[in-house]
């Protein structure tokens, strides 16, 4: 640590309060950041290709892909609705079990890009593989935040300075859920 | 090695233990980058490739592998002791270091990092001013002479735009002045998220090595913008362009986060809007263009990317090139206002202390800024008007020349504060002064290009090469210049020689005008862009201008030997010489202290020079100074 850690500052003197909502006002920044690329690629799809789909893809996969990622966002959320109470080992089973099903569906969205049956020539297909790269990407990004979240609980446990950042790993999942179910119906249905 | 305060074990005893560091954090970060890449690349190599190895490099395996030499590089110089360890819960061993060494590796002090911002903001000027100097060269004969094939012309232009616009216009006054300036102004000890900006700084110059050494995996020829379908036939240097643009504009992306975040969340008691200092107003404005834009270019030189390496057919004559275009200049108009309104609010920040006036117009000043923003994006197909119709073309065309209205409002500000002032001439004033006058010609040439019917004339000369060197070099490197005479006494505890500064600022003012006022003619003329070869009638005047280039190169390296040696040998001075209400001046600059010991509390206007009201209490060692 450097020495302006022990300095006083706003932080530790006068207004506890204020790192709280400057991680809040952070975060959201930084999800809106990371939304830009979605927006892009959302665009590009329509651009590229209309809202034709192809015939070849694998529509049971995506589904079920779907439905994993829906139930870890199920689960995340019902995690973030509970970090308040500090529980420990009941927060532990939360992250594994986001984590577990975040890497099915991480795992499947890969699946989906190795063994696809579109023509990655051809304007749907190139889209299709581009945006199930994509979105695979920000699973594992998310499963790598999911990951030290879990990992600071443990460890650590939570405390008025990282409850909020603990608890934004599981707000970043389910940032990357919406986004995934967002392109699922881009991608597979419209 | 290193000298610190041993965590853990010794703690509370104050006995300092020296702490031996394996070895120098940017000679791990080399290695943990290298072996990293080695690692990768083998691994792609291995899955992809039907004869793994051989060519060892291929373009799906120096991608993956430079990525991971990315990460292995910010994790070298610091980041996984400092920055990944605690944010997996493990106990950290990393002790900052003391004395030089602090600039050398990962920090999370905003002093530090600023400068770090700083020195190599100011590296890649100077690699890619080296890039100018060559094309000026070859450019004062009508045919080739220095390089001998046009593609190394074409990639040096390239390397130079690049490393110019994505490590210097974007970086100098936000990463580097940002970074320094903004806690301490807002009366802060700490920006926001001081580990993320920690890191962020080392993207910069992986950044810049990446696209200056680019030709090592072949040359390419599209210039900063890396059009389409060109890219695509592109030999493999055209890789390095987009991952170090990647990095630098990761860099910046972060910085645009912890800014914000700062500005917003960290001002000390009092510091409402409406006496938030202008350049603040500036970081706040560029950085939400930065939050916006930033992430947007990065998609899509990723979908750059991918055609090359998959390959797709995205922006291949079957697919869409247009499409590339259009989001290339969605974010690169709005870059352009990420250069300069930075330098905008530098000339508002200076001006009423230069003056002894109150700033005029505050509130215009302000609006101007938001407005520009705002309509910064509105305006991105002036950069097409070739492939566009009529129709199209006009609220292009009208949008363009309305943007001109809120960047007056800064000409309104800065004129109505030195108007009938007690103007004080020194090298910092003046070069704002400069500053607004070529800022104005690049503005109205500008104006200029907007209309559709000079633009089809012009479009593709150098008559925009001349517009656009006249907004960013004339208005913010010559703003740049005057922040770093201003605020040397604050970054050094020392002060310059006027005399040089100020012949220092004539020099390059009339080189730039010699300089660039001729690209507008030789425009004019019929002097194409990207060309190393040009009709002979075009030659005399070319010549004539290298001439004048090497001078401002020149002129430019004088400035950079005075700054450095008046922050090593130049006379000490006062905290606060030119006696300037803002709050960093009233802050310490001590790397080893925070900014305050107590933090301050606003009271006032700071840029209200007409009275002598207090505008700030601080709670001192001997009772409360206020200043
Ligand atoms: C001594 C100073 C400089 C000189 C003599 C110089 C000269 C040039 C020349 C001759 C070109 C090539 C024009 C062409 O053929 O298209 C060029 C392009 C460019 N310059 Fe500079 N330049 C200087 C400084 C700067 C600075 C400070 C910046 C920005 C911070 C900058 C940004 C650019 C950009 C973006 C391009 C376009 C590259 C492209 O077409 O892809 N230049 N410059
Ligand atoms: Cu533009």
């Amino acid at each position: 640590m450097s020495e302006m850690q022990n300095a006083p500052t706003l932080q530790n003197n006068d207004l506890p309060d204020l790192k709280l909502r400057a991680s809040r006002g952070g975060f959201t920044l930084l999800v809106a950041s990371q939304a830009v690329p979605i927006i892009v690629l959302i665009n590009l799809r329509y651009v590229m290709a209309a809202s034709y789909v192809s015939s070849h893809v694998d529509q049971l996969t995506g589904a079920l892909i779907s439905l994993v990622m829906i139930a870890s966002g199920l689960v995340a959320w019902l995690a973030l609705m509970n970090v308040k109470q500090r529980n420990r080992s009941q927060l532990n089973r939360y992250f594994w079990i986001t984590m577990v099903l975040g890497a099915i569906a991480a795992v499947m969205a890969l699946y989906q890009l190795w063994f696809h049956g579109v023509n990655s020539v051809g304007h749907y297909g190139e889209t299709y593989l581009t945006i199930t790269g994509v979105l695979a990407g920000y699973m594992v990004i998310g499963l790598v935040a999911l990951y030290s979240g879990k990992s600071r609980n443990w460890r650590v446990g939570l405390n008025d300075d990282n409850e909020f950042s603990v608890g934004s790993t599981f707000k970043y999942w389910i940032f990357i859920v919406l986004a995934w179910l967002i392109m699922y119906l881009d991608l597979y249905l419209f | 090695m290193s000298i610190g305060t041993e965590p853990g074990i010794g703690y509370g005893t104050e006995k300092p233990l020296v702490l031996k560091k394996s070895m120098p954090p940017i000679m791990k970060g080399i290695i943990w980058g290298g072996v990293g890449f080695l690692l990768a690349n083998g691994i792609v190599s291995l899955l992809l490739d039907p004869q793994p190895g051989h060519p060892f490099i291929t373009e799906p395996s120096v991608t993956v592998g430079w990525v991971v030499l990315m990460i292995g590089w910010v994790l070298g110089v610091g980041a996984w002791e400092g920055a990944v360890k605690p944010a997996f819960g493990r106990t950290s061993n990393w002790v900052a270091a003391v004395g030089w060494r602090r600039f050398f590796e990962y920090s999370t002090d905003h002093k530090v990092i600023g400068i770090q911002y700083l020195v190599s903001s100011a590296g890649g000027f100077f690699i890619a001013g080296l890039a100018a100097m060559m094309m000026r060269l070859q450019l004062m004969s009508d045919r080739m002479w220095l390089f001998p094939y046009p593609g190394q012309y074409l990639t040096t232009v390239g390397i130079h735009g690049t490393i110019m616009m994505f490590s210097v216009g974007t970086v100098a006054l936000v990463g580097g002045l940002g970074n320094y300036l903004i806690p301490m102004m807002i009366g802060s000890n700490s920006s926001a998220f001081p580990r993320m900006s920690g890191i962020s700084v080392w993207l910069v110059p992986l950044g810049i090595f990446t696209v200056a050494f680019s030709p090592l995996l072949g040359y390419w020829t599209t210039g900063w913008r890396g059009y389409e379908p060109l890219a695509q036939q592109d030999p493999s240097g055209i890789l390095f362009y987009y991952l170090g643009v990647f990095a630098l504009t990761l860099s910046s992306l972060l910085v645009a986060l912890n800014l914000t975040a700062t500005i917003v969340f960290k001002r000390a008691p009092g510091l409402t809007w409406k006496r938030l200092p202008m350049f603040a107003w500036g970081i706040i404005t560029v950085s939400l263009l930065n939050i916006i834009w930033l992430p947007e270019i990065e998609i899509t030189f990723l979908l750059g990317i991918l055609s090359r390496i998959v390959p797709f057919p995205f922006f291949t004559a079957t697919g869409s090139p247009l499409t590339y275009l259009e989001l290339f200049w969605l974010f690169g108009h709005p870059e352009v206002y990420i250069v300069v309104v930075p330098a905008l609010a530098l000339w508002q920040e200076i001006l009423p202390v230069m003056t002894r006036k109150s700033l005029f117009a505050r509130e215009f000043g302000v609006i101007g800024l938001i407005f520009v923003m705002m309509l910064s994006g509105l305006v991105w197909a002036h950069h097409m008007f070739t492939n566009m119709r009529n129709s199209e073309i006009l609220p292009f065309s009208f949008f363009t020349e309305m943007i001109s209205i809120p960047t007056a409002f800064s000409y309104l500000v800065a004129i109505g504060t030195i108007w009938r002032g007690k103007f004080r001439i020194n090298a910092p004033s003046l070069l704002i002064l400069m500053s607004m006058f070529n800022f104005m010609i690049g503005g109205m040439t500008g104006v200029f290009l907007a209309d559709p019917v000079i633009n089809l004339q012009v479009h593709d000369t150098f008559f925009v090469v001349g517009h656009f060197h006249y907004t960013i070099i004339g208005g913010m490197v010559f703003s740049w210049i005057a922040a770093m005479y201003y605020w040397l006494p604050k970054f050094s505890g020392r002060m310059y020689n006027e005399k040089a500064g100020i012949i220092g600022a004539i020099w390059i003012f009339i080189a730039f005008n010699m300089t660039f006022g001729q690209f507008f003619l030789l425009g004019l003329h019929g002097m194409n862009r990207w060309v190393p070869v040009y009709p002979s009638y075009l030659q005399p005047m070319n010549f004539e201008t290298s001439i004048f280039a090497f001078l401002l190169g020149l002129g430019f390296l004088f400035h950079l030997i005075h700054i450095w040696w008046a922050m090593k040998a130049g006379p000490k001075t006062e905290k606060n010489p030119w006696k300037s209400k803002t709050l960093e001046w009233m802050s310490s600059r001590n790397l080893a202290q925070p900014n305050f010991n107590e933090l301050p509390e606003v009271v006032g206007n700071f840029y209200a020079y007409e009275n002598d009201e207090p505008v700030a209490v601080i709670p001192g060692e001997g009772g409360v100074e206020i200043v």
